[in-house]
């Protein structure tokens, strides 16, 4: 189902938390909501579940305006950050809520319910109590519980944010599973860049309360529209230069820059895109500073009044005042025009 | 020093339930005989003949105390709920304003309350003295009502309806269950406040209306230690009985290990 969110506005008080919030959501799709905590990514969500009214804009589903159809009649399912299994049920019972109350015949409840768990690979743990079984455990039925219903449009709030690292790996490459085989659309916020950029393939960038930028995923990574929306998905770099006869020059060289209006503009690298290595066109750098992040390293170099920023995964023993070879190459260069 | 005092407690609480069984087994005793000299069972005979007076009392007591703990529960949930909706910041001096009447003197109280149930024509009535009860059970109820409350999270009931739960399903797929123990342990209080309360039976009921505790107090009064044991005998019986009702309940209709909700 194709969700539109269209210029949606919401207050809390005299404090506006959405400002003309506008993002389609393509059927089949994992679109990740990227955003910082307090940015509005679960009030967002609240309001595409009828949760939460809306000063301004509409909701529209298929192109059917939702805005005020009751939370219960949309069709939309919602995983939370925790679990929020209902403790008096059991975990088939949990998983067969939604079936029961929408009144679904009793042999595809049973049937549908052993199917899930087997999917969600908990067949084990069906005649237990939610107390009974570990953190990880019950935000898998959970999943299976919105799943039950076969929604339309899933929604997940942070879904896997109490649980470890390994874990979180797991159920997001689960959840990615689920959704490639049973052609999900899934809208998933959170503020883990690295957890948004493997699980999704679209993204928008929320930032107090307004969208900065909306698209496939690897584009906005690679090619953000400014200096807020590269941040938000991690470290950049950010050259200065100018345009000229289609070449972007700056004190890193000349790059290809068809198209573009001549002036000034800005180049943006990320920092694995640059590369440490002899050739003609490198340059050399010396570097000021290290920092090791265990298999990664991050290096910041100087050339000139320029600094730089690169990740490599070379073990070799790097000092500070060394000298080393960096070159990127023209296709990986993204040039923004200032202004 | 736990071991002790728990001993020490154990044995006060059970020497003054063994001698109000001695108190009501026994027509004679003098001083410094240690035990009484003249046994009888002439006053539970008495309590358990077919006497209309007593079995009236009963029956009063039990039907005030069954519909005091219905409409305080009702009320207390109510109001715990609109409490932990709608007041986030100032709980607190909403938790002040409907526990008002514990703080007032009981005779305060219930002459206000007395005069009040003269105007609507509700004095030495039964209905009368069940709210008065509830007036003083509601604070606790409420109490338990909101504990209760705190402990659903609201995005618990907000999963129930994107799974399709309107409010009616809400609350009796959800909220009802989870509720349970509590309003069994509020109706268990509110039974118990009412049962053993004297002075709103007496003040509004007038005389009127027999209770077991309008009976107990002449009895007391009267130096009548033998049939005022019995009635406490009664009152402890019938006690423990509403809580371990109340225990077996919640065991039974729920299956709730570890209350923590989240």
């Amino acid at each position: 189902m194709k969700l539109h969110i269209k210029n949606v506005k919401k207050n809390f008080s005299s404090f506006r938390v959405l400002n003309g919030v506008d993002i389609i959501v393509e059927k089949g799709s994992f679109h990740a909501v990227l955003g910082v905590s307090g940015s509005g990514k679960s009030t967002l969500l609240k309001i595409i579940t009828g949760l939460e009214s809306i000063e301004g804009g509409q909701i529209l589903l298929d192109g059917k305006d939702v805005t005020h159809v009751p939370t219960e009649t949309r069709g939309i399912a919602y995983v939370f950050q925790s679990p929020l299994l209902f403790p008096h049920l059991t975990v088939k019972e949990n998983i067969r809520f939604g079936m029961e109350v929408k009144k679904y015949d009793k042999k595809t409840i049973e049937e549908r319910v052993e199917e899930l768990l087997k999917l969600l690979r908990i067949e084990d743990l069906g005649d237990r109590m939610p107390s009974e079984i570990s953190g990880g455990q019950q935000q898998r039925v959970s999943i299976a519980r919105a799943l039950a219903t076969e929604p339309s449009l899933i929604l997940m709030d942070e879904p896997f944010s109490g649980l470890d690292p390994a874990l979180r790996i797991e159920m997001g490459n689960l959840i990615k599973d689920l959704q490639r085989l049973l052609d999900l659309t899934i809208v998933f916020v959170t503020h883990d860049i690295n957890e948004s950029l493997r699980l999704s393939n679209y993204i928008s960038l929320l930032d107090q309360g307004e969208i900065l930028q909306s698209g496939l995923t690897h584009e906005v990574y690679y090619k953000p529209q400014n200096r807020k929306s590269a941040s938000i998905m991690g470290d950049g770099n950010w050259i200065k230069g100018i345009i000229k006869a289609n070449r972007f020059s700056s004190s890193f060289g000349d790059v290809s820059a068809i198209g573009f209006p001549t002036g000034e503009a800005e180049m943006f690298l990320r920092p694995h895109q640059v590369i440490i290595g002899e050739s003609r066109a490198a340059f050399k750098v010396k570097i000021s500073g290290i920092s090791r992040l265990g298999k990664e390293t991050q290096l910041t170099v100087a050339y000139g009044e320029e600094f730089m920023k690169i990740d490599t995964f070379s073990n070799e023993n790097y000092q500070i005042n060394q000298e080393i070879s960096i070159m990127f190459t023209d296709s990986n260069c993204h040039i923004v025009p200032c202004g | 020093m736990k071991r002790i005092l728990i001993v020490i407690g154990l044995s006060v609480v059970l020497s003054a339930m063994l001698l109000t069984i001695l108190l009501s087994m026994f027509s004679y005793y003098r001083y410094p005989q240690i035990l009484p000299s003249e046994w009888t069972l002439h006053y539970w005979m008495y309590f358990l003949s077919v006497n209309d007076l007593m079995a009236e009392a009963v029956l009063n007591s039990i039907k005030i105390g069954v519909f005091t703990a219905v409409l305080s529960t009702t009320v207390g949930f109510m109001t715990g709920r609109v409490v932990v909706s709608h007041f986030k910041s100032n709980r607190n001096m909403m938790m002040i304003v409907y526990s008002l009447p514990l703080f007032v003197p009981a005779t305060a109280l219930f002459i206000g309350v007395h005069m009040m149930m003269i105007k609507f024509s509700l004095n030495n009535n039964f209905w009368g003295i069940v709210i008065s009860h509830a007036i003083i059970a509601i604070p606790y109820s409420t109490n338990i009502a909101v504990s209760f409350y705190e402990g659903i999270s609201i995005d618990m009931e907000n999963v129930a309806k994107t799974l399709g739960c309107g409010p009616i399903l809400l609350f009796k797929k959800i909220l009802l269950p989870l509720l349970m123990p509590g309003i069994l342990l509020s109706s268990a209080i509110c039974f118990l406040l009412s049962f053993s309360e004297y002075f709103a039976a007496f003040l509004v009921g007038g005389g009127k209306l027999v209770t077991l505790s309008t009976l107990y107090y002449p009895y007391i009064n009267n130096g009548d230690y033998g049939n005022s044991a019995v009635l406490s005998i009664v009152f402890v019986v019938v006690n423990l009985s509403v809580f371990a009702i109340a225990e077996y309940g919640t065991r039974k209709l729920t299956r709730i290990s570890n209350y923590l909700f989240e």
